[in-house]
């Protein structure tokens, strides 16, 4: 049985009649960035720019090595926990991206309480009524999406990305990401890119070749990347019907 | 039929018919119109009602189902993807908001689970539109045909808290629901689809009315006849539900017409009814109607027959009657009281005499035969008149002799007591009938009543003390009936007159002379008028004594009736004086006589002939022209006639007569006294009369030779005509003896049966020829 929900890494799913940039522009961006990456720091950086269909930049997309291309183990994470808060009855961020094994911790900054409950495949638990902060951080360990809700209030919705690599970054308001990363031989081919609004259920991942990434001469070579933003417009109004007087509208038509 | 009764009627009846017609017609056009539009609102509010209903169950379900769909527990079961347990989730759920139908979908719209046993283990929900629509609008609802059912059916999308699959919710569109929505709508509820290709019907008609319901068409017919021409019981609305996918889904509200109309079915037969009562009524009322007209036209017809029988009083009165009808009534009344009155007026002046207020002839014989009839006790008929009334007329002036006949009159009303029967026959002509009581003389009653009317008579300050003669006829002795009675009663009043007594009874056997001597009269009339012989005149020759020459004679006239031969003169020329017949028969023979004259003179015979003449013949102008102008005719000089005029006649009236005289002697016609010497005569108005001879009576000439006693009276009539200068003539001399006494006395002419009785004309010339003969000695004699 197949769950529709679970986490989906699918290949290349941009459309190149929308890609702006010829395939040989692409070759040369990539030769480019190669050049001008610093040989004082054995990392890599690729820029990228995320735009959606209409050319609109999408921000707070995750773009992450996938962990077959990194070079090295990850190095394990130590780091103190992520915060997922909750401000005014949104989780904050709204999308918090995180290395797999990461811990993440749940404060409740409101003054109300929350029940917060993940389905998501890549982790199921629940924060039965608590105010304030939880009783400890909870350990992401497996990658992919996981959606937040609460049971109490039906529109808080967030998303923790649990990266398989320590290498991801978030595209800003303007759709542009930085992705750094330890310099690799062979040189990463793919790269990961998630935004909620990819699918219905939020957990459709992108695995993306550069190469087929057309690139921007005029902003640092960055690779575009278009996405196609399937659950956007997707709105949750709550205890209210937001579908009714459709017989009503057939009435007087 | 053509009765003022049957118009009615029929004017009625026809108003009633013309009036239900239209009032159903324009009922029946106005009812169509309305009871279309009525259903047209009732529909399309029942239609609109539908909509809300279903809008709101709708709204309903929905909010059920998003509880359902909220719920944490199973938003956790279905994230747990274990398939029993979110089919026992499914179970539970629906069970608890009575859902009929529930599903989960995934995402991509495969079923996952179900409240009925899936068709097949993976299946993709039909409706991919309708997931899409959820997502979007976080929820879908629509009308779905599942597995062969109509559902309502709301589609969730399940968060957790991202949408993880959807839930479908379906409420079975069932025949219970549609009653119910027919029970609050009012109109029949059809939900009509095709699941695969095949139709599928819920309804809350019946099965055998679905079919025809179905293909009604929208439209209601909006006049009732178009409705029964096109035979349409149903007009169905046509919504549809869903015009997703295959399955078009619709529903069908129904309106049987023939409900909404079969208040028109009631109310017309109301109307019909009402109709039929006011014919009947119309027809009652109009009966009435015409029978308060028509009897009371019966009973006026009835009245003026009765009017038109000349019966004016104690009319039937009308009972039953309009106003109009009892004012023509009281005309009729009217017009009966004056036709009354007239006819009063009209029969009293036809019955009486004006003057006097008595009867008259024609009243008084009626009167007279109903006394005769009413009792068989005597009475008298008593005629009278006034004795020179006509002196009073003359003297007073005719008004004065009006009152004077006025109260005559009323003292003959006054004279009998009770119930006097008078009348004014003629001008001063009364009669009156009187009863005679017990035994009572008659005689005694009639010189109280002339003593009664002796009394004077006050007329305009005058005091008039009259005379009267009277004649009675006495019932039963002298007649038995009213004419006779009457006539008996008058012809006793002309003898009392002619005999100049103031009473005189009837005797027996006048009235058969009265009689006799009417048709005598007659007789004579023809006799005058026929001219055929039976009169003619005879001729007496006078002689001339002292010459012996005839050269004068008299003319008498015969009458020689065919029945009773001779009548003589005297008896009818007084009848003829009498019936004022004179004036012809004098003419007759003034005409006859200077024809024989101017005969005779032809045959050289010089005759002066002498016409008698009466009294009524000196008051006729024309006579004496008629005489000039046939003279003038024949040539013959004015004293080949002369005329003669009794004594008795002069002076009746002798001023009068010498004025009348003066005309005969002014033309030159002389003039003699007939019969001198009986006619007490006086001397002096002898002197004027204007006459040349006198005839001296021949009851003085035949006794002539024996009374000495006649020969002085003849001898001094002699002398004293001629000491007046007249010729004196002596007729009846019959003896040889008297003509020579009257010769030697000096009488001028004698006539006499001694000279010659009076003959034919004819006679008197071989006459006058044979004594030519006889006498040729006689010196003086000349023919």
């Amino acid at each position: 049985m197949v769950i529709p929900n679970e986490r989906r890494v699918i290949r290349g799913r941009i459309d190149p009649t929308r890609a702006a940039i010829s395939p040989g522009c692409l070759c040369r961006a990539l030769a480019l960035t190669f050049a001008l990456a610093s040989p004082m720091v054995a990392a890599q950086t690729l820029h990228f720019l995320a735009l959606s269909d209409n050319d609109v930049p999408v921000a707070d997309a995750v773009i992450s090595l996938p962990a077959d291309q990194r070079s090295s183990p990850a190095p394990a994470y130590d780091g103190a926990p992520a915060i997922m808060d909750q401000v005014k009855k949104q989780f904050r961020p709204r999308i918090l991206a995180v290395a797999a094994g990461a811990q993440v911790a749940f404060p409740n900054s409101d003054n109300v309480r929350h029940h917060v409950y993940s389905f998501s495949p890549a982790k199921v638990f629940e924060l039965k009524l608590y105010s304030g902060q939880p009783e400890a951080p909870l350990l992401f360990q497996q990658p992919g999406v996981v959606v937040l809700g609460c049971n109490i209030h039906d529109s808080m919705l967030g998303y923790i990305y649990v990266a398989e690599t320590p290498y991801f970054s978030q595209t800003d308001a303007s759709g542009k990401a930085t992705l750094t990363f330890p310099d690799a031989k062979p040189a990463p081919q793919d790269i990961l890119v998630w935004s909620p609004e990819l699918s219905i259920d939020s957990q459709t991942i992108l695995r993306l070749s550069l190469s087929e990434l057309p690139t921007s001469a005029a902003d640092r070579d960055a690779y575009i990347i278009r996405l196609n933003m399937q659950g956007n417009g997707v709105e949750r109004t709550q205890g209210k019907s937001g579908f009714g007087g459709k017989f009503r509208k057939q009435q007087h038509e | 039929m053509n009765s003022l009764r049957n118009q009615i009627l029929l004017l009625s009846v026809s108003l009633v018919c013309v009036a239900s017609l239209t009032i159903l017609g324009a009922y029946w056009i106005s009812i169509g119109h309305y009871t279309s539009d009525r259903i047209n609102q009732d529909f399309s509010g029942a239609a609109k009602v539908f909509g809300q209903l279903l809008e709101s169950r709708e709204v309903q379900l929905t909010t059920t189902a998003e509880v359902l769909t909220s719920d944490f527990g199973f938003k956790q079961a279905v994230a747990t993807r274990d398939t029993q347990t979110i089919q026992s989730v499914l179970n539970n759920h629906s069970e608890r908001i009575s859902a009929d139908l529930m599903l989960l979908l995934d995402l991509s719209g495969t079923l996952q689970a179900s409240t009925q046993d899936s068709p097949s283990p993976i299946a993709k929900f039909a409706h991919q539109d309708l997931l899409r629509q959820a997502l979007t609008h976080s929820g879908a609802a629509a009308f779905v045909a599942y597995q062969g059912e109509l559902y309502q059916m709301i589609i969730l999308p399940v968060y957790a808290p991202a949408p993880i699959g959807f839930a479908a919710i379906g409420f079975r569109l069932d025949s219970e629901l549609a009653e119910e929505l027919r029970q609050i709508t009012n109109v029949h509820i059809s939900f009509v689809w095709r699941d695969q290709g095949a139709a599928k019907v819920v309804s809350t008609l019946s099965r055998d009315q679905l079919e025809e319901a179905l293909r009604a068409p929208e439209t209601i017919p909006d006049t009732l006849l178009s409705l029964i021409q096109q035979k349409q019981t149903f007009s169905s609305k046509r919504r549809p539900l869903s015009g997703m996918g295959d399955s078009a889904i619709e529903a069908v509200l129904t309106v049987p017409l023939h409900n909404a109309f079969a208040e028109f079915s009631i109310l017309r037969d109301r109307i019909l009814l009402i109709s039929a009562l006011t014919f009947l009524l119309s027809i009652a009322g109009s009966m009435v109607l015409s029978h308060n007209l028509t009897k009371p036209l019966g009973r006026m017809v009835k009245i003026a027959s009765d009017l038109s029988r000349g019966q004016y009083r104690n009319l039937t009165p009308i009972s039953i009657a309009t106003s109009e009808i009892k004012t023509l009534f009281q005309a009729f009344i009217k017009m009966g009281s004056d036709i009354e009155e007239r006819e009063y007026k009209i029969t009293y002046q036809a019955t009486h005499d004006g003057l006097t207020g008595l009867f008259n002839r024609n009243k008084v014989i009626a009167e007279v035969e109903d006394a005769l009839r009413r009792h068989n006790a005597p009475f008298l008929i008593i005629s009278l008149n006034i004795n020179g009334f006509k002196n009073i007329n003359d003297t007073f002036g005719p008004k004065v002799g009006d009152d004077c006949l006025r109260a005559v009159g009323q003292r003959l009303v006054e004279f009998i007591p009770k119930n006097p029967i008078c009348a004014r026959l003629g001008a001063d002509e009364f009669l009156c009938l009187v009863d005679v009581f017990g035994n009572e003389n008659a005689r005694t009653i009639c010189d109280k009543l002339l003593a009664h009317l002796a009394r004077p008579f006050k007329v305009d300050d005058l005091r008039l003390a009259l005379s009267f003669s009277i004649g009675v006829a006495q019932y039963p002795e002298h007649a038995a009936a009213a004419e006779e009675l009457l006539r008996r009663a008058s012809i006793a009043l002309d003898k009392a007159r002619s005999e100049r007594c103031a009473l005189r009874f009837y005797e027996s056997g006048e009235d058969e002379a009265h009689l006799r001597r009417l048709q005598l009269l007659q007789d004579l009339k023809l006799a005058i008028a026929e001219d055929d012989g039976q009169l003619c005149m005879y001729y007496q020759p006078k002689m001339h004594l002292a010459s012996g020459r005839i050269d004068k004679c008299e003319a008498l006239i015969r009458w020689s009736h065919p029945e009773q031969g001779f009548i003589p003169p005297d008896i009818f020329v007084e009848l003829a004086e009498q019936a004022g017949l004179i004036a012809s028969l004098t003419d007759w023979v003034t005409r006859t006589v200077i024809n024989q004259v101017a005969e005779w003179r032809d045959q050289g015979i010089d005759l002066q002939a002498a016409i008698n003449l009466s009294a009524q013949d000196l008051e006729r102008d024309e006579l004496l022209d008629n005489v000039l102008s046939q003279l003038e005719t024949l040539k013959l000089p004015t004293r080949a006639v002369s005329f003669e005029l009794t004594e008795r006649d002069m002076m009746s009236d002798a001023d009068h007569a010498i004025a009348l005289m003066q005309r005969f002697r002014q033309r030159g016609f002389t003039l003699s006294v007939d019969d001198y010497g009986i006619g007490y005569s006086s001397l002096s108005k002898l002197k004027q009369m204007p006459v040349s001879e006198i005839k001296i009576d021949k009851s003085f000439v035949i006794p002539l030779e024996q009374s000495a006693s006649d020969k002085i009276i003849v001898r001094s009539t002699i002398e004293l005509g001629h000491s007046f200068n007249l010729k004196v003539i002596a007729e009846g001399v019959e003896t040889q003896r008297s003509m020579d006494l009257l010769a030697e006395m000096g009488c001028d002419y004698i006539q006499g049966y001694f000279l010659s009785k009076p003959m034919p004309a004819k006679e008197l010339a071989p006459w006058l020829r044979q004594r030519a003969q006889q006498l040729p000695t006689q010196a003086f004699g000349k023919v």
